[in-house]
């Protein structure tokens, strides 16, 4: 599927805060992974005319990011932290266990097209190791039968918006400070949520 | 043990509504800036960062004042704020951006009416959704008063901030990196020379690249004088600094202290000791790119010098304290897994 009117609008105003019309490559790379699910060739195409460099570029840019997907994800892309503080708090197992509920390996998508499973480095939730985001919304403070829950509600309840304080007030615990101020702005999509992107919602 | 509170200050004292222009506002905030563009001269601004000896906070421990003064005469002329935090074990920008977002615009104010600088990029790690929310509807509160955009405070200082994205990738915190992927390239560090984004930096044009938390002290040193930020903490490391402490530790979390007590003074007070008494093993001063410091080091004072004096770095200030029971083999090869990704 190709970008329709309002999404064309959309991205060229996102051209026009830069300089440089290139500069909104990475923005236009995320409106991509959001609509799809991934970076498809219809999108490299358009935002190679978008942006007046070739296919190739887009695609050359696209692949150096670990957010740009290559392959179809997941409604839900679950990531949990790998790095130090997690490691040293027992990440392994809040990994074995969202492997286990969804029995997927690293960067692996299931046939439903539900979750998507990644470990990954450093989200900066140290204080609140071990850590996960789901479609990049952080939840600190996970033990592998929290994690668990988390994932059978996203089974259950398939919620369009993902907001990281709801989830850190059902399944989460010790956070890395006190986020204090009442959040309902989330996510709606494998891209980060983001006003600009017109990829993020405020529940109700 | 205690805490010296100057950029954390306006969040603890209005917790539920500090991202908020009007609650920032209310408690001082902006006063500087605007008194600054009224009366004040961008001279004024470089002469107390230069007093204050500030150095960068992302990690080198560059002096700001001495940077600033690199920027070479352009018509032409960038800030960029490097929020990629991404060293593993920091976690005190994210607070910044998330919890006084306010407080990194008037300190972007300030610095691009001394730099005479007229956009600026604020550039956030993809992984940050929530921090780069928050900063963006501050943002848009301060173009909606004036405080951003054309002739700010009714001066004839105009300025724009664009809030952008990064996509995952670590090396993008490298500053030269960080700018090719602000360009819309794959983030892979600029052979040198040139050496310095001062000179050549955003499409080759002289860029100021500054830290999140290094911005932030910008407000208050330029309100309180650079000569009172120059007592607090020690020579070399003057000043306050947001520590991110984890690991092994009874309440992880971010510190905001002078430089110079020792490490064990820190995780004893502040951090409220090792989990279960246990005794520590080893631990990293300043973020996975750190050298590990034995257990038995815990009297180093947290000072940039001193701890580079023991062969290790104070870094990005990501403390990270691991046990007499974690397996440092693990631990290790998590932290070379990193640095291969």
């Amino acid at each position: 599927m190709t970008w329709d009117k309002d999404l064309l609008d959309k991205a060229n105003k996102i051209i026009d805060f830069y300089p440089q019309k290139r500069s909104a490559l990475g923005p236009l790379l995320h409106i991509a992974q959001n609509k799809d699910g991934y970076i498809s060739d219809d999108s490299v195409e358009v935002i190679s005319g978008l942006v007046g460099i070739t296919e190739v570029q887009v695609k050359s840019v696209a692949s150096f990011y670990s957010m740009y997907k290559q392959e179809p994800t997941g409604k839900y892309l679950i990531s949990v932290c790998k790095s130090i503080s997690c490691e040293i708090l027992d990440s392994k197992s809040v990994i074995d266990a969202v492997k286990d509920f969804t029995g997927l390996d690293n960067n692996e998508t299931d046939e439903e097209e539900l979750f998507t499973f990644e470990a990954v480095e450093c989200i900066g939730a140290c204080g609140g190791a071990p850590a996960v985001q789901v479609n990049y919304e952080t939840v600190e403070g996970l033990t592998p039968s929290n994690a668990i829950s988390l994932c059978q509600m996203l089974k259950d309840e398939q919620p369009e918006l993902v907001n990281a304080d709801i989830l850190q007030e059902k399944f989460g615990g010790v956070k890395s400070f006190d986020w204090a101020i009442k959040d309902t702005s989330g996510t709606i999509g494998t891209a980060p949520g983001f006003q600009t992107f017109d990829t993020d919602e405020v529940s109700k | 043990m205690k805490e010296t509170i100057l950029l954390t200050k306006h969040m603890r004292d209005n917790p539920s509504d500090s991202h908020l222009l009007n609650s920032y506002e209310k408690n001082g905030g902006y006063e500087v800036a605007k008194k600054i563009l009224k009366n004040g001269s961008p001279a004024d601004v470089l002469e107390e960062i230069k007093e204050s000896n500030i150095r960068g906070r992302g990690g080198a421990g560059f002096p700001t004042g001495t940077k600033w003064g690199m920027l070479v005469e352009d018509q032409e002329r960038y800030l960029v704020i490097n929020a990629d935090e991404s060293e593993p074990g920091t976690f005190k920008d994210r607070i910044l951006l998330e919890r006084d977002p306010h407080q990194l615009i008037e300190g972007i104010i300030l610095t691009c009416f001394s730099a005479n600088i007229k956009e600026a990029f604020i550039y956030i790690r993809g992984e940050y959704a929530k921090p780069a929310r928050r900063v963006q509807n501050a943002v848009e509160q301060a173009y909606e008063k004036n405080y951003l955009g054309k002739n700010i405070f009714g001066s004839d200082f105009s300025l724009d901030i664009v809030v952008h994205l990064g996509a995952g990738a670590y090396i993008c915190g490298e500053e030269t990196a960080l700018l090719n992927s602000l360009e819309g390239r794959r983030g892979e560090p600029r052979l040198k020379p040139p050496f310095y984004p001062a000179v050549k930096g955003l499409y080759m044009k002289p860029t100021l690249v500054n830290n999140v938390e290094t911005i932030s002290s910008v407000p208050w040193i330029v309100k309180n004088t650079g000569k009172e930020y120059n007592k607090l903490g020690v020579e070399g490391s003057t000043g306050t600094r947001i520590f991110s402490l984890s690991g092994h530790i009874n309440r992880p979390g971010n510190y905001e202290i002078e430089m110079g007590s020792s490490f064990g003074e820190f995780v004893e007070t502040l951090g409220g000791g090792v989990r279960n008494n246990k005794d520590i093993k080893a631990y990293i001063p300043g973020g996975a790119s750190a050298p590990w410091l034995r257990g038995d080091q815990l009297d180093i004072k947290m000072t940039i010098d001193d701890v580079a004096q023991n062969n290790s770095m104070l870094g990005s200030g990501a403390v990270v304290m691991m046990d007499e029971d974690t397996n440092l083999v693990s631990a290790a090869k998590s932290i070379v897994s990193f640095f291969c990704s």
